[in-house]
């Protein structure tokens, strides 16, 4: 196994919805996640992590988490899917360490971690057998991501008469497999808010490569996993990972430096798409410059059609963020999603 | 994005080759009284097309087919479904079925660097206009569109098809972004003629025209994401001319697709939708 990663890092993702649902809520008619007092919408970490797990499966990664069931013998299968090609008890108990096997296949626990609570008894002599080999257990991931609440008070697409409904009336033969949504909100700009805890990387392996990873896989999950059906409209649009040079420091919050431009923007009501947007990074830039001696690195990709403003003034579009830290003294990497990602893929591993 | 509606026929039939109005027709009766409808009549791209009923041949009772509908706007996919779902039968000239099931796809070319081949599961119009008969070389005698023919060359075919979805990403994409003639590249890296060939058309009630057509493969290598929007954005509203009557229908091959770094494909079939 590889070393595991050094350098603690904090990640900033701004991502946007354009007339889509970009996070229903099963238990509210799969309406958009919304905070009713500020109208902000807000996405869910677990959605984002879906996507990333989606990307790394569509890459050819072993990945735990398929499906969102959590079912103890559905669990004990999908860790036996991810150890590869083992067919009965025997074969589990020649593997020399498990956790270890485990955690060099699954490439999404020694991102997010998982819990390993199997049943102990499932009437299937291999699966009881993986279970046995675990012997319970937690990994604790050690990255982590936060909910995001939208820069801007959302508003939905006026629709009533949903599909769902439609199908729901029909008293015979079901037509599921429908994923046309009604709830989408109008426009909406989300900052994600990311920490790689060096500390926690050694319960799950976690290497500098798979950090390095999360650099393309944003990015690209977010334009590949969002293309279909309900969740087109996605787009990502800023991605930094600061990587600390400081043991055990980290500046904390960094998406909290990001604001809607009021005077660049167009009024809340009236946002549609990320043209009528401005993104105020002003805090963000300042407190990482105020940082500076404790950064080894900002990796950055922008998006050219995000316009962004500092300091009361407009400063280009989100490509240009990498030459804006710099000239406030920040040391700056720009990625280049579609020429490195093929570095990050398992065959090039 | 675009619908796959299962069929069941509902007694045997012989395979109507010109049968695409009464899809047509059949499908716009899911639009009428919808804020749609008045898309029946526009004169110009409306972001829809379709298939023709596949698989090709005749049909006994029992039976199953489908038909794709692929549309740039999915309120309009929606009002379609809903069409559908609630009348399932679903009666095409002399060839009747059942819907069965009614679940959406989409298809997406990929990501930059990604290679595939698209084909066209209906054929394709291109028309040149007179006034640049010259520039192309070619005889006119008339102020009639000219049919594109293979010795035509493939010149005045490639300006025709990106100029047509040129036309569609102004009406169907946002305003920011570039279309594909203001990108350097073609649509495709390859254009493979399978055939051309003349179809009568109804183009409105009572009037039938004669159309020459043609069928392709296309192979593609993505360039960028602009690029990927724009074959993306073909899928979904057809290619060429008149997709609301049922032409330029596109696929991606099946099996065709490759993402970056991964080797050539084994030989690729079909993924249906041909006429």
């Amino acid at each position: 196994m590889t070393e595991t990663v050094d350098n603690r890092s904090e990640i900033v993702f701004v991502t946007d919805a354009q007339d889509c649902n970009p996070n229903g809520n099963p238990l509210g008619e799969n309406r958009p996640r919304k905070d009713p007092i500020t109208d902000q919408a807000v996405v869910t970490d677990v959605r984002l992590k879906r996507y990333l797990r989606d990307q790394l499966h569509a890459d050819g990664h072993g990945v735990f988490i398929k499906k969102t069931g959590d079912e103890s013998e559905v669990r004990a299968r999908l860790a036996l899917d991810v150890l590869g090609d083992i067919t009965d008890a025997d074969e589990v108990a020649e593997i020399e360490n498990v956790r270890d096997e485990f955690l060099d296949a699954a490439t999404d626990v020694r991102y997010f971690g998982a819990t390993l609570s199997f049943n102990a008894d499932t009437d299937n002599d291999l699966l009881d057998a993986v279970a046995d080999a675990f012997d319970g257990g937690n990994y604790t991931g050690p990255v982590q991501f936060s909910p995001a609440r939208s820069l801007n008070a959302v508003e939905e697409n006026e629709e009533s008469n949903t599909l769902t409904s439609v199908i729901a009336t029909q008293d015979d033969k079901s037509t599921g497999g429908f994923d046309l949504d009604d709830n989408r909100l109008k426009y909406a700009i989300f900052p994600f808010h990311g920490l790689v805890d060096e500390n926690g990387a050694s319960d799950t392996e976690l290497t500098a490569a798979d950090v390095k990873r999360l650099d393309t896989l944003c990015w690209r999950a977010m334009k590949n996993q969002t293309i279909s059906r309900s969740k087109v409209g996605q787009e990502p649009r800023l991605y930094a990972r600061v990587e600390y040079a400081t043991d055990g420091y980290h500046v904390g919050d960094l998406h909290n430096g990001f604001d809607r431009d009021p005077d660049y923007s167009k009024p809340e009501s009236e946002l549609r798409n990320v043209t009528d947007f401005t993104l105020d990074v002003t805090k963000f830039v300042d407190r990482l410059a105020s940082a500076s001696d404790h950064v080894e690195t900002v990796h950055v990709v922008g998006d050219e059609y995000l316009d962004m403003s500092y300091d009361g003034e407009r400063y280009g579009t989100a490509a240009d963020l990498a030459d804006l830290l710099e000239s406030q003294g920040v040391p700056t990497t720009t990625i280049d999603v579609y020429a490195e990602f093929e570095e990050t893929l398992p065959a090039g591993e | 994005m675009r619908l796959l509606i299962r069929l069941r026929a509902r007694a045997d039939a012989a395979y109507d080759n010109s049968h695409f109005h009464e899809l047509r027709g059949r499908l716009w009766k899911g639009l009428r009284g919808t804020e749609y409808d008045d898309l029946h009549d526009a004169d110009r791209p409306i972001g829809l097309s379709f298939s023709n009923i596949f698989p090709w041949g005749d049909i006994e009772e029992g039976d199953e087919r489908t038909v794709l509908v692929a549309a740039t706007d999915q309120d309009v996919l929606r009002a379609i479904a809903e069409s559908v779902i609630t009348d399932r039968e679903f009666n095409v000239g002399q060839m009747p079925f059942h819907v069965e099931e009614v679940t959406t796809v989409a298809p997406d070319v990929g990501e930059p660097g990604t290679r595939g081949t698209l084909e066209t599961g209906t054929g394709v119009l291109v028309r040149i206009p007179p006034q640049q008969a010259d520039a192309y070389g070619i005889d006119t005698d008339g102020d009639e569109a000219i049919f594109w023919q293979p010795e035509h060359s493939l010149e005045p075919l490639k300006t025709q098809l990106e100029n047509n979805l040129d036309k569609k990403h102004r009406l169907f994409c946002d305003d920011h972004l570039p279309g594909p003639s203001n990108r350097d590249g073609d649509l495709f890296d390859e254009y493979d003629l399978l055939k051309t060939f003349a179809v009568p058309v109804e183009v409105t009630q009572g009037v039938e025209m004669t159309y020459i057509l043609s069928k392709w493969r296309f192979g593609y290598r993505v360039r960028d994401d602009h690029h990927r929007r724009h074959l993306n954005l073909a899928l979904d509203a057809g290619i060429g001319e008149r997709n609301a009557l049922g032409l330029g229908f596109l696929n991606i091959q099946r099996d065709s697709k490759r993402p970056p770094g991964t080797p050539e494909a084994s030989s690729a079939s079909t993924d249906g939708g041909r006429r």
